[in-house]
């Protein structure tokens, strides 16, 4: 069975640039999202069981192959890493769109799977719309799965509830961080990792001449307005805890 | 003179909500969608529409219209009793194209999370995560939408349309409930294929932590400020609280994730809320921000928790918690 996991690299910490509003990435060392890292791990897991390659899409700037080694010390086979200036700014659907022409270059795949959501801007849209350009089922939320008789039979965990659903192969996975444990990888793991492939592919390697439009536009950023009137409490710390106790009290709260 | 006839594609006209039901009830973020949604229409000077889609659907559509709808789409059908995506994206996409309404609002909720992006994806237009605000440029016909973004926010907007948008619970109030208000009910027949997805079960979800932090009026909320829990459990107990969490903290498992308030957690309102150690990113405000009374108490004073704050003090809740512990126990 052969398993495309898609992954995104993350800033480790998120800081914003106060003035522009932006992510700052420079100086930041990026990690590969957490949900993600469990989606490659039940992608090696599955591979142990029934064979089968591994591949890794992502989508970012030359440094996301320190997060693709990674990934492919924890046992995926291979890397793919759309890396083009022209890809810079694209929203949710053109990533989407632009993975999932990857994925089909990739071509013979049955199994795609997704971390639910990632850590910096954390939509849960990136999952769902590859699965819609690649024409293929999705089951989003998943805790547990196993692969019988060439089906997929997945746990969703909801709100107050959990779904047993059966689907059909190829289909896509979005996976929540409960599902497993991520593997640390050894050593060895990371020495042999080397040997490995990682591919970097352009906007020209996808066949796409011109980058789609992304259709929506951040217009602003900004401070959200101070919807209350601080009141700070002054004095040392004793000072400070009787005054909040007193102010709680009088207003009936304690 | 010749003349040349241009057939115009007409506007695209029409705010529309996507509504939820369980055990026979629009759901509270349903409600709440409405009550955005009639707003936004009014601005527009268009009609609020509900999409209703499920089996046996009985009273619902005129519940929608007594809360302000003034058009629901029923779509029944047997294989539209318990949502999945296929099916659902299909009457979803299928009605828009054929209506076209010009702005179309989701939940944040397992369905809509699931339902918009695939919707959104076909009908190539632009989608915004998470509003916790939507306002309207009248000039542009333009639907803002307003998004956590870190510690900000963002407004976001598109020339797509239909404009859409997946919204925060509790950002609004619930709409008042009218029985006399009058609406147009309209029955759509679609053939449904089922699609490849088959639910085989659905098992209750039983939390091993049965505290539930959203029916709590106190809460003690813990960020990656606090090093010690023992105390917060402590303080917590004595003001009859219960203890929520930031998601650094559920995700390191110093708390169960069912104590996670914000964007991917819980949405919160308990009359007093105590953010300790808490610096306030977009993603935790969004979870809390409707409490009745807050207190941050935070090392940082510019950090933005102070913004959403009644109450507060700049210094090390490690130290702050223990005196006020002391406080209530003398």
């Amino acid at each position: 069975m052969n398993i495309v996991v898609c992954v995104k690299q993350v800033p480790e910490e998120i800081r914003i640039n106060k003035e522009t509003g932006a992510l700052i990435r420079e100086d930041i060392k990026g990690i590969m999202n957490p949900c993600d890292k469990n989606a490659l791990e039940l992608a090696v897991t599955l591979k142990e069981i029934h064979g089968g390659k591994v591949t890794l899409v992502s989508m970012g700037p030359q440094d996301v192959e320190n997060t693709l080694a990674h990934g492919l010390a924890m046992g995926a086979d291979q890397a793919i890493l759309l890396c083009d200036r022209r890809f810079a700014g694209a929203d949710t659907l053109v990533t989407s769109f632009i993975i999932a022409e990857a994925i089909k270059k990739t071509g013979n795949f049955q199994l795609v799977l997704c971390g639910r959501e990632t850590a910096d801007s954390g939509t849960q849209h990136v999952g769902p719309q590859i699965a819609h350009y690649l024409n293929i089922p999705q089951v989003t939320n998943v805790i547990a799965l196993t692969v019988e008789a060439g089906k997929l039979r997945t746990k969703r965990q909801l709100k107050d509830e959990y779904e047993i659903v059966e689907v059909r192969l190829p289909s896509l996975v979005t996976v929540l961080k409960g599902i497993n444990e991520p593997r640390m990888p050894t050593y060895l793991d990371i020495y042999e990792a080397a040997e490995k492939n990682t591919y970097r592919w352009s906007m020209d390697d996808l066949g796409l001449t011109e980058a789609p439009a992304s259709p929506t536009k951040i217009i602003n950023v900004f401070t959200p307005e101070m919807k209350r009137n601080c009141k700070m409490l002054k004095g040392s710390v004793e000072e400070m805890a009787h005054g909040l106790v007193r102010e709680l009290k009088s207003k009936g709260l304690l | 003179m010749a003349t040349e006839t241009i057939t115009e594609i007409p506007p695209a006209r029409g705010v529309w909500i996507f509504a939820e039901h369980r055990g026979n009830r629009i759901t509270k973020g349903s409600l709440e969608l409405l009550s955005l949604g009639r707003r936004l229409a009014h601005e527009l000077q268009v009609e609020l529409s509900a999409l209703l889609i499920g089996d046996h659907l009985g009273h619902l559509p005129d519940e929608l219209i007594r809360y302000g709808a003034d058009v629901v789409f029923r779509i029944e059908d047997p294989a539209l009793e318990r949502y999945t995506t296929q099916p659902y994206h299909r009457v979803v996409c299928d009605l828009i194209r054929a209506k076209k309404p010009e702005i179309v609002l989701f939940n944040c909720s397992d369905i809509g999370m699931d339902l918009a992006p695939r919707v959104a994806c076909e009908l190539k237009t632009g989608l915004s995560a998470h509003c916790v605000d939507l306002k309207i440029d009248r000039d542009k016909r333009q639907l803002l939408q307003i998004c956590p973004y870190f510690d900000y926010v963002a407004t976001i907007v598109t020339d797509a349309r239909p404009q859409m948008a997946t919204v925060q619970p509790g950002i609004t109030l619930l709409p008042e409930r009218d029985d006399t208000r009058q609406g147009k009910t309209v029955r759509v027949k679609f053939e449904i294929d089922p699609g490849d997805v088959k639910i085989i079960a659905v098992e209750a979800r039983e939390e091993e932590d049965t505290e539930k932090i959203e029916d709590a009026e106190v809460i003690v909320a813990v960020g990656r400020g606090v090093k010690d829990l023992q105390p917060v459990h402590r303080l917590t107990s004595i003001i009859k609280g219960v203890i929520g969490a930031t998601q650094p903290i559920t995700d390191a498992g110093l708390l169960s994730p069912g104590r996670m308030i914000g964007q991917t957690g819980k949405v919160v309102q308990p009359k007093l809320y105590i953010a300790c150690g808490i610096s306030g990113a977009g993603q935790h405000i969004v979870g809390m921000q409707n409490s009745g009374t807050i207190v941050a108490i935070n090392t940082d004073a510019k950090a933005p928790i102070f913004r959403v704050a009644d109450y507060g003090i700049v210094g090390d809740a490690s130290k702050i918690i223990p005196a006020l512990i002391s406080c209530l126990t003398d």
